[in-house]
């Protein structure tokens, strides 16, 4: 009984099993194999070459700006998102006709493709065509290259991100609102809070626990930003280079696996470690929420 | 010293109207009750006068100033809501400061009335905790002690027990009288609880689709109900109400012929006895279909002739439904009421 009962489990268990280390164990076991290796794209056989991709990666401007170039994008990104978001979410949280109307509109760019998205935007954007740059040449104020532009061009991106992702934040704000009973803001009004103190010891600490989760989810999703880059100036532009286009640029473009397997190797701690603080506080509120 | 009146209010929300012309006031260091059935309107009175809601016609008066348009902040209330309405994220002791705080008392002088209120309610041990770590008793205790702590001018509270079970139930109740005799606040106090309105208030309102149907002491509106509504308001199992055919100037119930008020019109009229005040064996005789087992006592429910009937009496074992018993008016109180209206008639 009991053999045929595990032969069963493994029936039933192995085929995802063996899809799962043939797709996600082995690729990662194998590239941080290359990692220590020169392995190239085209060439002769990898040679390992111990911890020197490593050594590199951690001494080249190149990389280091990257590295910081995306902690910019994702502080600022995640930040005004949160702001926006939750500006939109205070602003829309009364009823009103047309509510769903609007509501809809809002989430629009949420749900449609990155690759879109960065398309529609370079008409926008674009410094000769633009439609951003036809309206202001029109009014006299100039023609700024927002894409071509080496201080601008990262700004720009980062614009279309937020443009992209407020909604999301407004989304979750929304919910974590639309929590809280009308009974603690009646409450607080018989209490003699002025609209300041009710926001400040009310409203906001309610929130707090699901905006945490939106920026712990749109950290680590805006570390990985890859697409829209992809979309606008390509992986190989020195001042929008994020972790991902750079990783993508060394590996694919220039065909040094060896040296993107570490890097990949580098970005993969990183998102882990956020990842692990995201599961870590989904489970404390999920233990919060059940006490009470 | 306090007066709270409520002049003619009248409000709509919308295609509903909520409250029809609601005259009440609640003189100083009085406790009145509002009883009445779910959606009557009670609720949206109490926000009336907390200043919540705005009221379509009509005029509040504290102390004979008109206070419409003030919010709640002005008005200087204090308020104990059904599901508590703590702050979540504060402890006990940050929830009892929080009206506090906004008064811009110095630090020292919101401890000490912090703790002065804590005591009063037994809340000292749990200053430290969250509501979520609290049993419902508790957290309705800290609620009350949020309302206390300031010192308000009036107290309003919207069914504030009826999310405990019966024995803190029966606790609170003891304990809410206590402490506004005590603190002689004037209180408006809204309830579905026919005996928490009995018990508790000086005088009992009854509401009935946004207005006022009766108003009264407890005494008074338990003996001498206005009207069918009031009658099966008050009082559990609800009083009986026997419609009845009047013939040569009496009332016929089986084949006892009632004599009725002489002001009675009609050929129709409705008799309400209290099932309580039936008594056993008689000349009627009750059809049994439920027993309704209550330790002390049953609730037995059935018919006589055509009539629905409930009586309440201690049996003993033996009686099973499909059996049938006598029963007698005795001087169980007979109140009658209208056939149409369901007014009651008055004798002169």
């Amino acid at each position: 009984m009991h053999a045929r009962d595990g032969s069963l489990k493994w029936s039933l268990v192995g085929p995802t099993l063996i899809l799962l280390i043939a797709f996600n164990v082995f690729p990662l076991l194998y590239n941080i194999f290359l990692s220590f290796t020169n392995a190239e794209l085209v060439g002769e056989g990898a040679r390992n070459v111990g911890g020197a991709n490593y050594a590199r990666i951690f001494s080249d401007p190149i990389w280091q700006a990257a590295l910081r170039r995306t902690a910019l994008f994702v502080l600022c990104a995640v930040g005004v998102e949160l702001l926006l978001g939750f500006s939109l979410a205070l602003a829309l949280k009364k009823d009103f006709k047309g509510k769903h109307v609007v509501l809809t509109t809002l989430l629009v760019p949420m749900m449609l493709s990155p690759a879109v998205m960065g398309l529609y935007w370079n008409f926008v954007l674009n410094g000769n065509y633009g439609i951003l740059n036809q309206a202001l040449s029109a009014l006299g104020l100039g023609e700024p290259q927002w894409l071509t532009d080496r201080d601008l061009k990262f700004w720009s991106i980062l614009l279309v991100d937020i443009w992209m992702w407020t909604p999301f934040m407004m989304l979750i704000a929304l919910a974590g609102l639309s929590a809280i009973p009308n009974s603690i803001y009646e409450a607080a009004e018989i209490d003699r809070a002025s609209r300041w103190q009710v926001f400040r010891h009310v409203t906001l600490p309610m929130c707090a626990p699901l905006l945490g989760l939106a920026v712990l989810f749109r950290a680590t999703d805006a570390l990985k930003q890859f697409d829209l880059v992809m979309a606008t100036t390509g992986p190989n532009d020195a001042s929008t280079q994020t972790l991902s286009t750079l990783l993508y640029q060394s590996t694919f473009r220039e065909g040094k696996i060896g040296l993107g397997s570490a890097w990949a190797c580098t970005v993969l701690v990183v998102v882990l470690a956020l990842a692990t603080v995201f599961t870590r506080y989904v489970e404390r509120m999920r233990k919060t929420q059940e006490a009470t | 010293m306090t007066r709270l009146e409520l002049d003619r209010i009248s409000h709509r929300l919308g295609t509903t109207q909520v409250l029809r012309e609601v005259s009440l006031a609640v003189e100083h260091g009085e406790f009145v009750t509002v009883v009445g059935p779910s959606g009557c309107g009670k609720s949206t009175l109490l926000r009336v006068a907390a200043g919540l809601i705005e009221p379509d016609a009509g005029a509040l008066r504290l102390d004979g100033v008109e206070v419409n348009g003030w919010e709640p902040r002005r008005r200087d209330v204090a308020m104990v809501f059904q599901n508590y309405a703590l702050y979540p994220h504060l402890s006990v002791e940050r929830n009892l400061a929080f009206p506090l705080e906004n008064a811009r008392l110095s630090r020292e002088a919101i401890r000490e009335r912090v703790r002065a209120s804590a005591e009063l309610l037994g809340l000292g041990p749990l200053l430290a905790r969250k509501p979520a770590e609290l049993s419902g008793g508790q957290m309705q205790r800290v609620a009350l002690g949020r309302a206390i702590v300031r010192d308000p001018r009036y107290f309003l509270f919207d069914e504030p027990l009826s999310n405990l079970d019966p024995r803190l139930r029966a606790e609170l109740r003891v304990e809410i009288a206590a402490l506004q005799r005590r603190l002689g606040i004037p209180t408006l106090y809204v309830t579905h609880d026919q005996a928490e309105a009995l018990s508790l208030g000086s005088r009992v309102c009854v509401m009935w689709e946004g207005a006022l149907e009766q108003v009264g002491s407890p005494r008074e509106v338990w003996e001498r109900p206005t009207s069918t509504r009031v009658a099966t308001l008050l009082g559990s199992p609800a009083m009986n109400l026997l419609r009845l055919r009047i013939e040569a100037g009496r009332a016929v119930l089986g084949d006892l012929r009632l004599e009725v008020p002489p002001t009675a019109r009609g050929n129709q009229i409705v008799l309400g006895i209290r099932p309580h005040e039936l008594e056993l064996g008689g000349e009627l005789q009750l059809q049994v279909e439920w027993i309704e087992e209550q330790g002390d006592r049953q609730v037995l429910e059935g018919s006589v002739g055509q009539q629905r009937l409930r009586v309440v009496g201690a049996l003993g074992n033996g009686l099973k439904p499909g059996s049938s018993i006598g029963i007698r008016l005795g001087s169980a109180r007979r109140h009658w009421f209208e056939a149409g209206s369901g007014k009651r008639i008055h004798a002169p």
